[in-house]
């Protein structure tokens, strides 16, 4: 793999997208339907967390 | 129902392969685009194939509580819209601070 | 905006935030129902003017031809994985990665962010940027034959442009590598 900035954000992308999957199948598994919730606040805090990071080395900053 | 379980546990097994798959990829292309690539598609359809078996088993077995399965399929639409705006957003990153692509015969970065 | 759109704006966020409050409580008793529609109220008359922008027609027609296009959208996910796990699991690897322009006749920015997802979701292309103002899009693509369904055959902007009732044009397009 390779170092660097870029491929470490597209990690951290792939590892909340799994992680989304492994929610639900464990809501389904310990019968408990909580996780649901957890599950479709996480997609959210994921996205908008990756969208933010990716603007912030486009530009140098957040606004300006 | 023994129709049902055999159908629920294709759409698991796919997605499994798919996210597997993506993985694997992430691990052998030599370039940031590249890998861009498997994972951004990859990683977006094996989730979506996960949640869709988990909607449909909750229709045949559970079927009195019918906002679960909305709140699921919503998570699922939720998915295919965002995963590829977060995909596209990295790249355009990239490119903007100049990272030059890849072209067959040069060495792995 | 005219009063009328402006009412429209502010009953169809009242409509979609309602719903999403019915969703995800799921208890039907009188306190949860009357704090919700107090929030939705709230939420509708501050921002009602991200959802519905003024100039936008035929908004029935264009929805109803969007749900006519996810399906052929659906399969073409599911071919575009199945393209992209044979290149994954081959021996020999075969890429070679390119990075393609065109142009399109759509403005508006729903129909672009549509044909930039459907581009991303399909086989063998990401798009990298979108120019707004002119309609052009440069676009990543990871061997030629991709490249070519893009460029030379254009079903993807057909089916688009179809669906947002604009014509489709034989816009400028150059391949450089």
């Amino acid at each position: 793999m390779g170092p660097g900035v870029f491929n470490r954000v597209a990690a951290v992308n792939v590892i909340g997208t799994k992680t989304i999957a492994l929610l639900v199948l464990i809501g389904y598994y310990t019968e408990r339907p909580y996780f649901f919730d957890i599950a479709l606040l996480y997609a959210m805090l994921n996205f908008i967390g990756t969208l933010v990071f990716a603007r912030y080395l486009e530009r140098g900053e957040l606004w300006s | 129902m023994v129709i049902i379980d055999g159908i629920v546990t294709l759409f698991l097994a796919g997605g499994l392969f798919f996210t597997f798959v993506g993985s694997i990829g992430l691990l052998r292309f030599p370039d940031f685009y590249t890998r861009l690539h498997a994972t951004g598609k990859c990683d977006t359809l094996g989730a979506g194939l996960i949640i869709l078996g988990l909607i449909l088993y909750h229709l045949v077995h559970y079927s009195e509580s019918f906002l679960v399965a909305a709140k699921l399929s919503f998570l699922m639409l939720f998915i295919f819209i965002a995963n590829p705006t977060a995909t596209h957003a990295i790249m355009k990153a990239a490119y903007q601070t100049g990272l030059v692509p890849w072209k067959l015969g040069d060495e792995r970065k | 905006m005219k009063r009328g759109q402006r009412l429209f704006g502010i009953s169809l966020t009242f409509g979609i935030m309602s719903l999403f409050w019915i969703l995800l409580s799921g208890i039907f008793d009188g306190f949860h129902l009357i704090s919700g529609a107090i929030c939705c109220a709230i939420v509708a008359l501050i921002s009602h003017d991200l959802l519905v922008k003024g100039g936008a027609e035929k908004m029935v027609q264009k929805s109803l031809r969007l749900f006519r296009y996810i399906p052929w959208e659906f399969w073409q996910i599911v071919l575009a994985n199945i393209d992209v796990a044979y290149r994954v699991l081959h021996p020999k690897m075969p890429i070679n990665p390119c990075v393609i322009e065109f142009e399109t006749p759509l403005r508006s920015d729903f129909a672009l962010v549509t044909l930039a997802n459907s581009i991303t979701l399909t086989p063998g292309t990401i798009t990298i940027l979108v120019d707004p103002e002119t309609g052009k899009f440069v676009v990543h693509a990871i061997a030629q034959a991709p490249a070519d369904a893009l460029l030379v055959d254009q079903t993807m902007q057909r089916k688009v442009a179809e669906v947002f009732f604009v014509e489709p044009s034989a816009g400028g397009q150059s391949a450089h590598p």
